[in-house]
């Protein structure tokens, strides 16, 4: 009988640990001070914050070499802004690399106009990409396994797409595996 | 005329066939110089159990079967998967995110609105031809199949050798 209190105690503890997991995952932190980074255009320019000031970002993290998750993240992204209409146009598309060493501006280059006419691609080195992923808490890393061809290799990355507001701060994370096109274009509008 | 006969071909054949085959496949069109493809569609299995155990593509160094494990952290992590567990008269579906056939050292990329012939090989079935629809890089699901009447299949034209 007096085990009962102690099953409570720890049922009630667990249940208030997965409340709070929960409510964590929605904070739209860790950015809360405008973004800062300088990287490198698909069109071999730099590109800082300051270029985009003024205008709000929809920010995606990926790779080209990616065959599945990011060709799907950037799709998503190219029916959101469909589902957005004119208001579109306000909000600038960007995929920046976490694959800096393969993906070059170049090769970004030959990649992004097929995702979104309007699409920036990013890349850098290692330090620069690091700076800007750090500042969203992504974590991306060179797969743990080998693939059948030498020499390649695959990339774990966080997949959430991110929306900045006109100052460069986050606005909002859009989970594309639960939120459906329509919602995240109408959670980005009443944000711009 | 010919389409006419490969599609009744292709229409009427589930309802003979006994063996596990791959419906409706279908792949994104890729970037120039891109290295890597997917495949997806519709594994249905046959009178009984099997594995795909094996995949090759002629515009591909190397094929794989893959999925996809996503963390509670968000992050996405892509493995090879040794075969896909096809059970008798059931489905497995191979989509965006998740199970696919990925095509590694693409030898040129994949163009919207052509036909990807694919060479599978099941534990049981053997060896089987199937054709996948290429659509938009940004597709989320197969692209129609042309001139196809709306509903039909996409793609996966099958003929076991």
């Amino acid at each position: 009988m007096r085990r009962l209190p102690l099953i409570v105690t720890v049922l009630v503890l667990a249940a208030a640990g997965v409340l709070l997991a929960l409510v964590a995952r929605r904070e739209p932190a860790p950015v809360a001070a405008p973004v800062h980074f300088a990287l490198t255009g698909h069109h071999g320019r730099p590109v800082t914050e300051a270029d985009l000031a003024g205008r709000p970002v929809l920010l995606y993290f990926g790779y080209t070499f990616c065959p599945d998750v990011c060709p799907t993240e950037l799709g998503y992204v190219a029916r959101v802004l469909r589902a957005l209409g004119p208001e579109a146009a306000q909000v600038q598309p960007v995929m920046v690399t976490i694959d800096p060493a393969r993906d070059t501006a170049a090769k970004l280059a030959d990649y992004v106009p097929l995702y979104h006419e309007r699409l920036l691609g990013l890349t850098g080195t290692p330090e620069q990409v690091a700076a800007l992923a750090d500042q969203f808490g992504v974590h991306y890393q060179r797969a743990n396994v080998a693939t059948a061809k030498p020499g390649y290799y695959l990339m774990d990355h966080t997949a959430t797409t991110f929306l900045l507001d006109r100052q460069g701060r986050l606005a909002l994370k859009i989970d594309s595996h639960t939120v459906p096109v329509e919602t995240a274009a109408a959670e980005i509008r009443s944000r711009l | 005329m010919k389409t006419a006969i490969l599609l009744a071909a292709c229409l009427s054949a589930p309802l003979a066939a006994s063996e596990a085959v791959l419906e409706g496949a279908w792949a994104r069109a890729t970037a120039p110089g891109a290295q890597a493809g997917a495949v997806f569609g519709t594994l249905r299995g046959g009178d009984g159990d099997d594995r795909l155990v094996r995949a090759a593509c002629a515009v591909a160094d190397v094929v794989e079967l893959h999925t996809h494990l996503r963390g509670e952290d968000g992050v996405m992590r892509m493995r090879p998967v040794e075969a896909m567990a096809v059970p008798a008269g059931g489905t497995v579906l191979l989509k965006p995110g998740a199970e696919h056939i990925m095509l590694i050292g693409l030898k040129r990329a994949l163009a919207a609105g052509e036909r990807l012939p694919l060479q599978l090989t099941f534990a049981r079935a053997g060896q089987v031809e199937v054709v996948a629809l290429v659509g938009e890089a940004t597709a989320s699901a197969a692209p129609a199949p042309a001139g196809a009447a709306s509903g039909a299949a996409a793609g996966g034209c099958c003929g076991h050798r």
